[in-house]
């Protein structure tokens, strides 16, 4: 009995700690984790589509929030635009086929380029991309917090936005893209330059003025590229790590609790006893865990 | 007149700092980026906190060093 307890609480005549807090364990954990993540990638590449998020997004959500946003600080909502929805439902597509995360394909595709390739010409456009969100609320938030998304998502020049959620397999995981785009066509202001918007970067490019090619539908329009996803991935490996690690963290957190309580009854002092510098760090860690998301903004 | 020496010991810095820490990451809650960073400062706060204590208590051995880089790691490859 007393040899079962040592696996949780301090060995009852020599004091040395309980098994489950040695390092020898701390090593195993360390490897147990270590092995899970190194899982994860390979079943991304060997069975991909098996791990992913779950998401509940819907472009009309995502240009509801957005709009509310815009009139918050004081803009004009944006209208959904059929080239546009295009033109981001083609920029998620290639995103799939080449396999890449980023503004920029392999191939050297830029975002104007799908802009463009779906007929809306444009004096301004910006793109702003999500991934791994699990709902539309989450993704604009994230936009909203980071400075040079939110400089795209709250900028006055833009007066059209498409949006394109979509589902598949990037980088050996079932993922939900979210691409949006926005845009101020060539008739709302004939001569001036054309300028394009990467979360703030802006560029100037080639765009013949007076073309005018926008189409602008309502919010409900048939022209969005809109999905109620229904990917379902067999196991999610944000939440697999995450709640590993909460298990951890509060067994560790309650053997140094316990361990501090039995020396304490005890009247014993060791050296290597710091629980507070323990625990300390375990809270870190922990809130790391809470306030970390699965989703990625670029 | 009694003399007040007050000990400087590193375990406190560290109890004291993680409140900071904390705020930290609730502050880039929404940069996983950043939050990584900061783990990454607490862990090597911990393990030099730690280890500047064990080494002026002369008390520092290879098992009590090891035992604080696995925690430090398992926090990092938990997030």
């Amino acid at each position: 009995m007393q040899k079962f307890a040592h696996w949780f609480i301090p060995h009852p005549t020599t004091h040395e700690k309980a098994k489950l807090l040695s390092w020898h364990f701390l090593f195993i954990y360390f490897l147990l984790f270590a092995l899970l993540r190194i899982s994860f990638d390979l079943v991304g590449i060997y069975r991909p589509g098996v791990l992913g998020t779950t998401s509940q997004i819907t472009a009309e959500k995502i240009i509801e929030d957005t709009n509310v946003e815009r009139q918050k600080a004081g803009f004009s909502p944006v209208v959904a635009n059929a080239a546009l929805s295009q033109a981001a439902r083609e920029k998620a597509a290639n995103m799939f086929a080449e396999n890449y995360w980023a503004h920029y394909s392999p191939s050297g595709r830029d975002p104007w380029g799908f802009i463009k390739g779906a007929g809306y010409k444009f004096s301004y456009a910006g793109e702003n991309l999500a991934r791994n969100f699990s709902d539309s609320e989450g993704v604009v938030v994230a936009w909203m917090n980071s400075p040079t998304h939110r400089e795209n998502l709250l900028n006055p020049n833009y007066q059209e936005i498409g949006i394109a959620v979509e589902d598949g397999i990037l980088q050996g995981q079932q993922t939900t893209l979210v691409v949006q785009m926005f845009g101020k066509p060539t008739q709302a202001i004939a001569a001036a330059p054309p300028k394009i918007d990467l979360q703030g970067v802006e560029a100037k490019s080639e765009v013949p003025p007076l073309l005018p090619q926008s189409q602008p539908l309502s919010v409900a329009g048939s022209a969005l590229s809109s999905q109620s996803l229904g990917n379902q991935p067999v196991l999610d490996p944000f939440a697999v790590t995450r709640t590993a690690g909460f298990a951890l963290i509060f067994m560790i957190s309650t053997l140094l609790i316990a361990d501090f309580l039995v020396l304490k009854r005890r009247g014993v002092f060791r050296f290597s006893s710091h629980h507070f510098a323990h625990l300390s760090f375990m809270a870190v860690a922990g809130t790391s865990l809470i306030l970390s998301k699965a989703g990625e903004i670029l | 007149m009694r003399n007040l020496k007050v000990r400087f010991n590193f375990i406190w810095l560290l109890f004291f700092t993680a409140p900071l820490l904390l705020i930290a990451l609730f502050v880039f809650r929404n940069s996983s980026g950043i939050q990584f960073k900061i783990l990454i400062l607490a862990a090597l706060l911990y393990l030099a906190a730690t280890t500047l204590h064990h080494m002026k208590d002369k008390t520092l051995t290879f098992e009590i060093i090891i035992e604080y880089i696995l925690i430090a790691a398992l926090a990092l490859v938990m997030f």
